[in-house]
């Protein structure tokens, strides 16, 4: 049986969601409105499909949207999402071909990096993506939560309606934009899609709360939760609070925020996810051991275009680098480059000089955001440095003051 | 009644030690006594707080001495800091704090450049200044999960050694170690007795201590030791790591590999990893390595001067920093740290602050653990600009996590 290998046309649209829905075990029953975002969100053109006999037996496809760089300016990025096979073509190599295909697609379309949230952390290292943003979930007893430090905070918190979210989070998000690397921009297709949720509950979760945190006429802060009762016979009222969505831009916002989601009464088992590695607020508390912080790989990050990539960003620390990058996968993105930083621009060239040091392109992948450090991928085999020091003074140009941060799920 | 401090001699140290047991909630078997006195402790840096009604002994103290390796290689003095306990019949009547003014007057005495502890509690030594200055992990592991997708090399040898053998090697490895890497300590002989003890009543239900020494081009370069815990009648026990240390990485890639490919092990349990273990950037399913983050070292200047001259920096260049500290009001001023070709020259300024932080700020970005802006959204570290806090960061950051291999 052959499997044919292209973007699904517009009438293949439905069975494109229903593979998806298989795929990963969720029920997708959209209203129209929803259909009709979903739809919008992936296009026909941003998808790689497999197909037997006219029946899709895998999806990939890619979100277009730009994404922060470090310390300023932006990126395209190709968000790899809806990755899927049917249980019933397993181990025909359907999900290399959809890769490869996939990411050539984004490359000609111009897509200098592709970046990923994994189902799995298995499966993505061989198609050259490497964790570039680094995340920890956090859980704590708002009881024992007690601020010991906290800028001061100028603003003020307030509730706002869904209709009020859709409009002022979308602010808060430039915000932060401008503060960490990896965040991706929402146009307002996207907005409007995440704003379908905040009108209902989920599960056993009630209806989803949102807070905005205001500063000189200037929004610098969101946040949305949901609670859950949790009913212990017996036992003093409490319930569990979960913030999925804390998007903070300043040390004032992020304290108001996180002294907000601590304070609210009866719901006292806070748990989060998606924090920046280097957030704050252990450190604001009196006992930072009531924090429990689990750290996970977040995004992955896959090179297209290296030399379009490397410009994209700015360097903290000067210097010149000589490196090759191994790209078996797709032999084309490879190759040898020569990256130098004055005052910290970069200008990034192909070049035929000796490397400094040579490393499969997961590893660029890792290090692209400031998020991982040569030195350490080298002790785990993944990168030769040939020239003495040479990681050291890239992972000093690549350094970062604040760690990068993706707060959406793609 | 009055609360006076005492110092600890061979006629009070038995009680001393039934109340430094007691404050953690255990009782001390009477031989394990006597190894703490003759194998680790150092009895004149231990202290007691005495009732003065009664007679006895309502806190306790003391300090084993060490010295810390600190970024770059340096290696200084360190007080450390153990056996505080206030007993539960004499609480807040200011003896913790006494205790602690008196290790920290004659560590500076002794000449200490740094005071550090492992804390029972985070929130019980920063009003002292103590900083979290070292980050460590504890991790679980299903080894069916461990294949590596990438690795420097597996290919040391690999072989057990009892424990008589293993007490001869051990010590040699880890010294190497502990002087390449920020964060270590030394062990004294006394230390490693104390450590490689191993009656039954110590632990803690699991096995006897394993021990496997890793050897490359016929030196030794790393070793395991561990035990193995089996519960019930399932085929599948825990392998709980107790220490891994390796010189390098073929031989850091080696041990895993071996602990890994373990038989009959259905979880591995390690705590107090590094922060920078670059076994997860090895694995080919890393999300299958459960790591929980857990503060290791805290540590407090005793002298600011001595101890910022004393590591390397990233970047040169001058900063002055600005300390505020209501615990040891003596310190308050600013600070010009110089540093040229790594290297720091502090002196006290009358010149404006570039950044404010406390001491104990100061400690948690001194390893290069942490980094400022951390503290500076926590709202605890303030710079007059970005380009302040930028070279702060640059400066204070390091080629590799600091790691304490060593509890106490």
């Amino acid at each position: 049986m052959t499997i044919e290998y292209r973007q699904i046309q517009p009438a293949e649209h439905r069975q494109f969601w229903t593979a998806i829905e298989r795929g990963f075990g969720f029920q997708y029953s959209p209203n129209s409105e929803q259909y009709r975002l979903d739809k919008e969100i992936l296009p026909v053109e941003t998808s790689m499909c497999a197909f037997e006999n006219g029946d899709i037996v895998g999806t990939t496809a890619a979100i277009p949207f730009d994404s922060a760089s470090v310390q300023g300016g932006t990126i395209r990025n190709a968000g790899v999402t809806a990755v899927g096979v049917s249980t019933t073509h397993r181990r025909q190599g359907v999900l290399t071909n959809m890769m490869q295909r996939l990411l050539r697609q984004e490359r000609e379309k111009g897509y200098p990096v592709a970046s990923l949230w994994a189902s799995e952390s298995s499966i993505y290292g061989r198609f050259g993506y490497g964790i570039a943003i680094q995340h920890e979930n956090f859980r704590i007893d708002t009881r024992r939560a007690n601020f010991k430090f906290a800028p001061e905070i100028p603003g003020r918190i307030r509730f706002v309606d869904a209709d009020e979210a859709r409009k002022l989070f979308p602010k808060a998000w430039e915000a932060a934009q401008e503060v960490r690397a990896g965040i991706p921009s929402r146009d307002g297709v996207h907005w409007d899609r995440w704003a379908m949720d905040l009108n209902g509950g989920s599960g056993e979760w009630g209806k989803p709360w949102t807070i905005v945190y205001e500063e000189g006429g200037k929004v610098l802060g969101s946040a949305k939760y949901q609670l859950k009762e949790l009913h212990v016979f017996g036992e003093q009222t409490h319930g569990a609070i979960n913030a999925d969505d804390v998007v903070t831009s300043s040390p004032a916002s992020h304290a108001a925020l996180w002294t907000h989601l601590l304070n609210v009464d009866l719901y006292d088992t806070l748990t989060t996810w998606r924090s920046p590695i280097d957030d704050g607020l252990p450190w604001m508390l009196e006992d930072q051991r009531q924090l429990e912080r689990m750290p996970y790989d977040a995004n992955w990050y896959r090179m297209l275009d290296i030399k379009t990539a490397l410009e994209s960003r700015t360097y903290l620390g000067d210097g010149s680098v000589v490196f090759e990058v191994i790209d078996d996968f797709l032999p084309e993105c490879g190759g040898r480059f020569k990256l130098e930083v004055q005052t910290g621009r970069g200008s990034c060239s192909e070049t035929t000089e000796e490397p400094d040091f040579t490393l499969p392109t997961a590893s660029l992948g890792a290090i692209f955001l400031g998020g991982s450090r040569l030195t350490d991928l080298e002790r785990a085999g993944r990168v030769d440095e040939h020239t003495d020091g040479s990681l050291a003074t890239a992972d000093r140009m690549f350094a970062s003051i604040r760690a990068p941060w993706c707060p959406m799920m793609f | 009644m009055s609360i006076d401090l005492k110092s600890v001699n061979d006629e009070n140290f038995v009680e001393w030690r039934r109340a430094v047991r007691a404050g953690f909630g255990q009782h001390v078997h009477p031989d394990d006594i006597t190894r703490l006195r003759n194998d680790r402790a150092e009895i004149d840096r231990l202290v007691a707080a005495v009732d003065s009604d009664t007679g006895r002994i309502v806190g306790t103290g003391g300090v084993d001495s060490f010295s810390l390796t600190v970024p770059g290689g340096n290696q200084v003095p360190m007080a450390g800091v153990a056996y505080m306990t206030t007993a539960a019949t004499h609480r807040r009547q200011g003896t913790f704090t006494r205790m602690m003014n008196r290790i920290h007057e004659e560590a500076c005495d002794r000449g200490d450049v740094l005071a550090g502890l492992w804390a029972s509690q985070s929130h019980l030594y920063g009003r002292y200044d103590y900083g979290l200055a070292v980050n460590s992990f504890d991790w679980k592991i299903d080894p069916h999960y461990g294949d590596f997708a990438h690795s420097p090399g597996t290919d040391a040898s690999i072989y057990f050694v009892q424990a008589g053998e293993a007490a001869g090697i051990l010590p040699g490895i880890y010294d190497q170690f502990r002087n390449d890497t920020p964060g270590g300590v030394d062990r004294t002989a006394g230390a490693w007795r104390y450590l490689l003890f191993d009656e039954e009543r110590v632990r803690g239900g699991a096995s006897a201590l394993f021990f496997a020494v890793c050897e490359e081009d016929g030196e030794q370069t790393g070793y395991v030791m561990y035990r193995m815990r089996r519960q019930g009648d399932s085929d599948m026990g825990t392998l709980q790591l107790e220490e891994l240390i390796a010189l390098t990485d073929i031989a850091h890639a080696s041990l895993w590999r071996f602990l890994l490919n373990y038989d009959l092990v259905g979880q591995l349990t390690a705590e107090n990893m590094p922060a920078d273990d670059p076994l997860w950037w090895m694995l080919a399913d890393p999300r299958r390595l459960r790591r929980s983050r857990h503060d290791s070292l805290w540590l407090r200047f005793i002298d600011i001067e001595k101890a910022l001259e004393a590591r390397t920096y990233g970047i040169d260049g001058q900063l002055n920093i600005g300390l505020h500290s209501e615990h040891q009001p003596e310190v308050n001023g600013t600070y010009s740290v110089d540093v040229s070709a790594g290297a720091a020259r502090v002196k006290r300024t009358s010149e404006r602050t570039d950044v404010d932080m406390t001491p104990r700020d100061l400690s948690v970005i001194y390893m290069g653990s942490s980094h400022p802006h951390s503290l500076v959204e926590a709202g605890r570290i303030s710079a007059v600009d970005q380009e302040q806090l930028s070279k702060l960061h640059l400066m204070f950051s390091t080629d590799s996590a600091p790691w304490c291999p060593h509890y106490f």
